[in-house]
């Protein structure tokens, strides 16, 4: 999978360097760099949720993808916002989930709501998984927990996933390729 | 259950013993006592007018009421949408929303004749702007990061509406329902009052020149308590269903 785009900008401010994303299956790629270097916007500009400056979007592949926030929608139970993406099967499990299908986001708190997040992300049988910031506000026990399902999902589903995060051991954790956004606007840097 | 009932029946039975007493002290035509609407009820009922003039003005409101709830949340979600539409249109929601609904009911009756189809309009577009103005707020309200979501699972047209965008609606329908119910039947008593020949609205008109306020009385609570009924029974409900995830207290 390729992934070329042109500059990104909003309004007059260029946020990102033209740039080209390689993606093999069964690999994770890391996107570092400093809050407000364009990681998130990769990630938009890679599922088609914004597009370039030259209006490029991908938008045909089957995406999961878990956003900064849940993203839940409140008026649906956990098994319900999980079913917004695809067939349940095992994740509730998987995800140390199994008490709480039956309450709505408003009853859980902000980690469990991010593992139902990702959950939602796995159910779809994605082609390409997108994580933005999958581990924040989760305590030591649930990150190993997540970067496990993820590694296993990488395996199982045999996809590329994309993550951003702000930590260099999360990266080495899940044995990923790390790439950093530098520079304003930002450059995409492979890192050794 | 029992008491969260006993305050309301309280402060009931006080109003009825207080319109006994004034209708006992006056002994006047023009305030009849609870009892002698209450038999009167019972021969109106009998007799099967008050059943069928009911029903007419009942249907007058159902019909009224669904038109002027699909217009008003095209128009509203329309107008929430596209701030250019909003923009351009909004001078004639103003003006709409502040015609006189007598106004309306004229222009209607004149236009299209005394006629079942003018009176149901003359209601409809009554009502149409209130329902456009709250539909437009819950339009302008609705979640965008939602939207990111029905984009990435490929929710599109009428599965995305009936997920993503029906249910945050739901505060602002309901709230449109609630108003539009009170006003709806308010109007079609004065539309029957002008130009129909059957219906509450008429009837009381009939009463109003015989200085009948037994029957006036009669006529207007019955339909109050069919109103009731309408809320109690199905929009209550339904709201209370529609809160259940925000853990509210209907």
């Amino acid at each position: 999978m390729k992934f070329s785009f042109t500059t990104k900008s909003y309004g007059q401010e260029t946020i990102l360097l033209p740039l080209t994303l390689t993606l093999t299956k069964g690999e994770i790629i890391v996107l570092m760099g400093q809050s407000g270097s364009g990681k998130t916007t990769l990630l938009k500009l890679i599922a088609g949720l914004e597009k370039d400056d030259h209006q490029n979007a991908k938008s045909t592949l089957k995406i999961g993808m878990m956003f900064q926030e849940p993203r839940l929608l409140p008026w649906k139970t956990v098994q319900e916002n999980i079913e917004v993406a695809g067939p349940i099967d095992h994740l509730l499990k998987d995800l140390d989930l199994e008490d709480a299908g039956a309450l709505y986001p408003r009853q859980i708190s902000l980690g469990m709501a991010r593992r139902v997040a990702l959950a939602r992300a796995l159910a779809s049988k994605p082609e390409l998984l997108l994580l933005d910031e999958p581990f924040a506000s989760l305590d030591d026990e649930r990150v190993i927990l997540m970067q496990n399902l993820i590694l296993s999902a990488k395996d199982k589903l045999d996809i590329p996933i994309v993550m951003t995060t702000h930590d260099r051991r999360e990266a080495e954790a899940l044995q990923a390729k790390i790439y950093r956004l530098e520079g304003r606007p930002a450059s995409l840097i492979s890192v050794e | 259950m029992l008491r969260s009932f006993r305050l309301p029946l309280l402060s009931t039975l006080l109003f009825l013993a207080i319109w006994s007493g004034l209708a006992f002290l006056l002994q006047s035509r023009y305030l009849p006592a609870p009892f002698e609407v209450a038999k009167t009820f019972i021969t109106e009922l009998a007799s099967g007018a008050l059943l069928f003039h009911l029903s007419l003005t009942f249907l007058r409101v159902i019909a009224a009421f669904i038109i002027a709830l699909i217009f008003g949340t095209a128009i509203g979600l329309l107008l929430g949408r596209s701030s250019k539409a909003n923009q351009f249109f909004d001078p004639w929601l103003i003006f709409a929303l502040n015609l006189p609904a007598l106004v309306v009911i004229v222009f209607c009756y004149l236009w299209f004749g005394l006629t079942e189809v003018a009176a149901i309009i003359a209601v409809a577009l009554n009502k149409i702007p209130n329902t456009a103005i709250t539909m437009r707020e819950g339009r302008r309200a609705l979640d965008p990061l939602l939207e990111d979501v029905a984009f990435i699972y490929h929710y599109t047209g009428w599965r995305k509406f009936t997920e993503f965008t029906l249910p945050q609606l739901e505060p602002y329908l309901a709230a449109s329902i609630r108003n539009g119910l009170a006003l709806i039947w308010k109007i079609v008593l004065v539309v029957e009052l002008l130009g129909r020949s059957n219906g509450v609205g008429f009837q009381i008109n009939l009463f109003f020149s015989q200085f009948d306020l037994t029957r006036i009385l009669v006529y207007a609570l019955s339909f109050m308590a069919v109103v009731g009924v309408i809320e109690s029974v199905v929009i209550k409900p339904w709201e209370r269903r529609a809160r259940a995830w925000r853990g509210e207290a209907s």
